[in-house]
């Protein structure tokens, strides 16, 4: 018997792939979008009013990741957005192959914000890098503000978490400060926005921070 | 179930080192994993004893060293390893605590014949 040392990323595969994809984003000029979050936070509806708001200032490409049906993406075109449904049959995660895939056909030279919606779950998806410029968790008031200090990897590599269903607040017993204070325990520099799909609320600040970042990555690429 | 993606990897990886080293079968594959890797330690297990099958890790047994995730506090500095999770400092009670590992995922050395 005899030892071979290695050091060896598991990952590496998605990663070369994520790299890839990140580099051919960049190329065009894109901003683009992983969206994580348990299922039925409202990833989707928050994809909905954002696109209400930024459709008229920028062009916009939604992937929806989802076990089966193409019910989220239905909801795009719905609002007269162009929409890719992506079924990962029992896969509980995107991964960077997959949105490659998905990607094929696009001439992504016309898109300028790119919105991948991840499959609902709070553990998986966070291992795998999609080539994304932001990764942005979506919580909810109705899942009880522990979830950032219960599922902290899906914290430690985001830029933002949006804090959705604040129109609930009177209804739930959930501690904002709590739930913001845990969120920042992995990732001290995560950006927290506070909205609400149903009322609106808070979707203005998050739509400027999309629109400056969409600004600055463009003049980058320049 | 990522798991079972991370189990394929790894048999991926092990098969690529079966060409450039040509052992005859793997015993024992070592992993080093965050803290944060977001891995079951039973969940890979499961999954790796399904895509092992046929190949030459078919007998071959996980070892798998997670290091654990830290918590540090940004008051009073105490710092502890993380078994629970804890929403404040068991020594000063502020609130504002860091946790602190990384997501690596690495194979770091194989046991072959
Ligand atoms: N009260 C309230 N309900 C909301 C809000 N946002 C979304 N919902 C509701 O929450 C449910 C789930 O919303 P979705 O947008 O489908 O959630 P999702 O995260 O895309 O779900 P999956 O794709 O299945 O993981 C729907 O019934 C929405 O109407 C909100 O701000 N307040
Ligand atoms: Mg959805
Ligand atoms: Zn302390």
């Amino acid at each position: 018997m005899s030892e071979i040392k290695l050091k060896k990323d598991v990952r590496s595969r998605n990663q070369q792939q994520a790299d890839t994809n990140r580099r051919l984003f960049r190329k065009s000029g894109l901003l683009a979008l992983n969206i994580l979050g348990s299922p039925g936070s409202g990833k989707t509806s928050l994809i909905e009013q954002t696109a209400r708001r930024l459709s008229s200032k920028l062009r916009i490409l939604v992937v929806e990741g989802d076990v089966e049906t193409e019910r989220d993406a239905d909801r795009i075109r719905a609002l007269g957005i162009d929409a890719i449904q992506f079924q990962t049959h029992g896969s509980c995660h995107l991964d960077a192959m997959m949105v490659a895939q998905s990607l094929q056909e696009v001439k992504l030279d016309k898109v300028e914000l790119l919105i991948i919606e991840n499959v609902g779950n709070l553990i998986c998806p966070a291992g795998f890098d999609l080539g994304e410029d932001l990764r942005i968790v979506v919580g909810s008031t109705a899942e009880g503000a522990d979830k950032p200090i219960k599922y902290p990897e899906m914290y430690l590599h985001a830029d933002a978490c949006v804090l959705n269903k604040i129109d609930l607040l009177p209804y739930v017993d959930f501690n904002i400060e709590e739930f913001e204070a845990g969120a920042r325990q992995t990732n001290e520099k995560l950006r927290l926005f506070r909205i609400s799909c149903t009322t609106g609320s808070g979707i203005d600040p998050w739509c400027e921070y999309l629109q400056n970042s969409y600004t600055k990555q463009h003049n980058n690429m320049r | 179930m990522h798991e079972l993606t991370m189990a394929q990897e790894l048999i991926r990886i092990v098969e690529d080192e079966q060409l450039r080293h040509g052992f005859e079968k793997v015993e024992v594959v070592k992993i080093k994993a965050g803290g944060f890797s977001g891995i079951d330690r039973h969940a890979l297990d499961f999954a790796f004893q399904v895509v092992r099958e046929g190949t030459c890790a078919a007998q071959a047994r996980l070892e798998l060293n997670i290091e654990p995730v830290k918590i540090v506090c940004r008051s009073c500095g105490f710092s502890m390893s993380a078994r629970d999770a804890a929403s404040s400092c068991p020594l000063c009670k502020s609130l504002d605590i860091a946790l602190e590992g990384d997501s690596s995922f690495e194979i770091v050395a194989l046991e072959v014949d």
